[in-house]
């Protein structure tokens, strides 16, 4: 946990992207991995979400309002990011977060319907939507690379959380575009002042980049059982603890989380880019838990050759030891 | 960002640190940047607050500092650790100002992972060792503690010299009050500062210490110019010190009284919380120097 990116970029005292463990991969850009016999906990949980259709529709059920922040596909202007329009409080942490996130343990965003175009409605061909009925990043086609973290909220005062979610909705979607996380970004800013923008994405394609947010169980009760931030009420039922799994050996300190984020790209740069402003904004209000790296196929090869051998997985014959070729 | 003022200058870029290296000369010239930062009454008294307070604490490591020599030379261990913490808060407090002496710095402050291969390890932290020893250290001799101990206090002197000379510019106050932030977040919160001591909470204190004041004596600028940026700053330096007094522990021999539990002693969780804290603030706190000269 050394705070120790203290860079030119003028990133703060910089501990949110050093909080990553071990940088461990998981199959698929999506952590939702294909793997069963080796999943990690993010597989885990996501693959125990996406088994349970019933979280699903309690989440949508109960999260009905949907007059939120990602209701808005119209007028997505390529150049600039989408202006904020309805994202009335109640509409974006309330409506807009919980309609269509349900989490498990870590809060995975396990919204399965589809949206529209799913990928690339519009836009070039390195960009997604951000806004639109659904968020992207849960049916759009994988990338090839997943950053993704949770967050705890270490504030009682559900205002800081909303002009967080707020800030953060924004630079997502002002990132998925290709745009820096926020205006005057990382060279265009006072020279007083720190840039607003890490700039490590600078001069990269946006790479298909989705950022997708979920909720998870702890933020509407902490693990006594206390409402912190007077968000019990609004806990869809769906939302629950996964079980346990046989051969469950889950790490606290990587397991959990109030808010996460995934953020898939098909350049691990510019997925990192994107938690890592994200983390930065977000200091004083939420920390970062934990992370992980994942990735896929690459963008190389195709669905008519054999899954290579990668970390995690033994490829298609199920052979790993004692192969190093 | 470094804004340089008019003139001549040379970039160099030493391979291996030996000979000359590559070299190119270029010339500044008068631009927009570097035009003057506007002058008020509210900032000149903020600049003149903040160096009668870095003179005070100049001349307080003095002498503290020719105190532990005077101890660490006469083999007074006991005493002389306990005055470690204590003579190391007034540099800590102004330790932005300090470290823009580049030769004094290392020759006073230098770690002992910094060191590079064949330079000459002296200062704070070579005592430290030394006090502190690890298995299989080999103590230093009467004379050698002499000569290490003589050193700090005339390097010490000559520090509180020129910084008697030294005036200070608005941008000074709000980046130094950031650059503690960063010392801490980069030294102290993971306790390699003081890796022998493990009295890395002083240092700690005393940097928030040397923060909040350069904060405070803008504090009437930006109270005119961002009132809800002042707010949370003080907000946020509260809420740091409420962490922080719950590791203080009576120090009799302290000026105030207290001290630090040692480094060793907090859990990980208790360091995570403390650099969300630290995030906290410097984040808002990195706001400053641009608002204030807004």
């Amino acid at each position: 946990m050394a705070a120790e990116t203290n860079d030119g970029a003028g990133d703060s005292a910089g501990n949110a992207v050093d909080d990553e463990s071990e940088t461990q991969s998981v199959s698929g850009p999506r952590a939702g991995g294909h793997s069963e016999k080796n999943r990690v906990d993010v597989a885990q949980d996501l693959s125990g979400a996406r088994r349970d259709n019933s979280i699903d529709d309690a989440a949508r059920d109960t999260g009905g309002d949907t007059d939120g922040v990602q209701v808005h596909r119209d007028g997505m202007d390529v150049a600039e990011p989408p202006a904020r329009r309805g994202m009335s409080r109640r509409g974006l942490l309330l409506g807009g977060v919980g309609a269509l996130a349900a989490g498990v343990g870590a809060g995975v965003v396990i919204d399965r319907s589809r949206s529209d175009g799913a990928s690339t409605s519009g836009a070039s061909a390195q960009t997604v939507d951000f806004y639109g009925e659904h968020q992207a990043g849960i049916v759009t086609p994988a990338q090839d690379r997943l950053y993704f973290a949770t967050f705890d909220v270490i504030t009682d005062d559900v205002d800081e959380l909303e002009g967080v979610l707020s800030e953060w909705s924004e630079a997502a979607a002002r990132m998925t575009q290709g745009l820096e996380a926020a205006p005057d970004g990382a060279t265009g800013g006072s020279y007083l002042a720190p840039p607003a923008d890490t700039g490590e994405a600078l001069d990269l394609a946006a790479s298909d980049l989705t950022v997708t947010f979920g909720v998870g169980k702890s933020l509407f009760a902490d693990e006594n059982g206390r409402d912190r931030l007077g968000l019990a009420a609004k806990r869809p039922d769906g939302l629950i603890d996964l079980p346990h799994f046989p051969a469950d050996r889950l790490d606290p300190a990587r397991s959990g989380g109030d808010l996460c984020v995934q953020a898939c790209a098909n350049d691990p740069q510019v997925a990192f880019h994107a938690v890592r402003n994200l983390a930065r904004i977000g200091f004083g209000v939420v920390s970062m838990r934990w992370s992980q790296l994942g990735f896929g196929r690459t963008s190389s090869t195709s669905t008519a050759q054999t899954t290579p051998r990668n970390l995690f997985d033994s490829g298609t014959d199920g052979q790993f030891e004692g192969r190093t070729g | 960002m470094v804004i340089a003022d008019e003139g001549s200058y040379i970039t160099a870029c030493k391979p291996g640190m030996t000979g000359d290296g590559i070299r190119a000369p270029f010339t500044v010239t008068e631009g927009e940047a570097a035009a003057a930062p506007e002058s008020s009454e509210l900032l000149t008294a903020a600049t003149d607050q903040y160096a009668l307070y870095v003179e005070e604490q100049a001349e307080d490591l003095q002498e503290q500092t020719a105190e532990f020599a005077r101890l660490y030379k006469a083999g007074d261990d006991d005493a002389a650790r306990t005055l470690y913490p204590i003579a190391r808060t007034p540099w800590e407090r102004i330790e932005p100002v300090a470290e823009s002496f580049g030769d004094l710095d290392p020759r006073l402050d230098l770690r002992e992972a910094d060191l590079a291969e064949g330079q000459n390890w002296t200062g704070w932290h070579r005592i430290e060792k030394d006090l502190w020893p690890p298995d299989g250290y080999t103590p230093m001799t009467t004379d050698e503690r002499a000569e290490i101990a003589d050193q700090l206090v005339a390097d010490t002197d000559e520090l509180v010299e020129r910084i008697e000379a030294l005036t200070y510019s608005p941008d000074q106050l709000g980046n130094g009050a950031k650059e503690l932030l960063d010392e801490v977040a980069t030294g102290k919160v993971t306790g390699e500062e003081e890796f022998w001591s493990h009295t890395d909470l002083w240092d700690f204190q005393a940097n928030v210490d040397g923060a909040r004041v350069a904060f405070e004596d803008l504090e009437p600028v930006l109270d005119e110019k961002n009132p809800e940026l002042a707010d949370t700053l003080n907000e946020r330096f509260d809420a740091l010190q409420t962490i922080l007094d719950q590791y203080k522990v009576d120090a009799p021999d302290a000026p105030d009284g207290y001290g630090f539990v040692s480094y060793t002693e907090l859990t990980p969780d208790q360091v995570k919380e403390l650099s969300d804290a630290v995030n906290a603030l410097s984040e808002p706190l990195s706001e400053l120097t641009a608002e204030v000269l807004a």
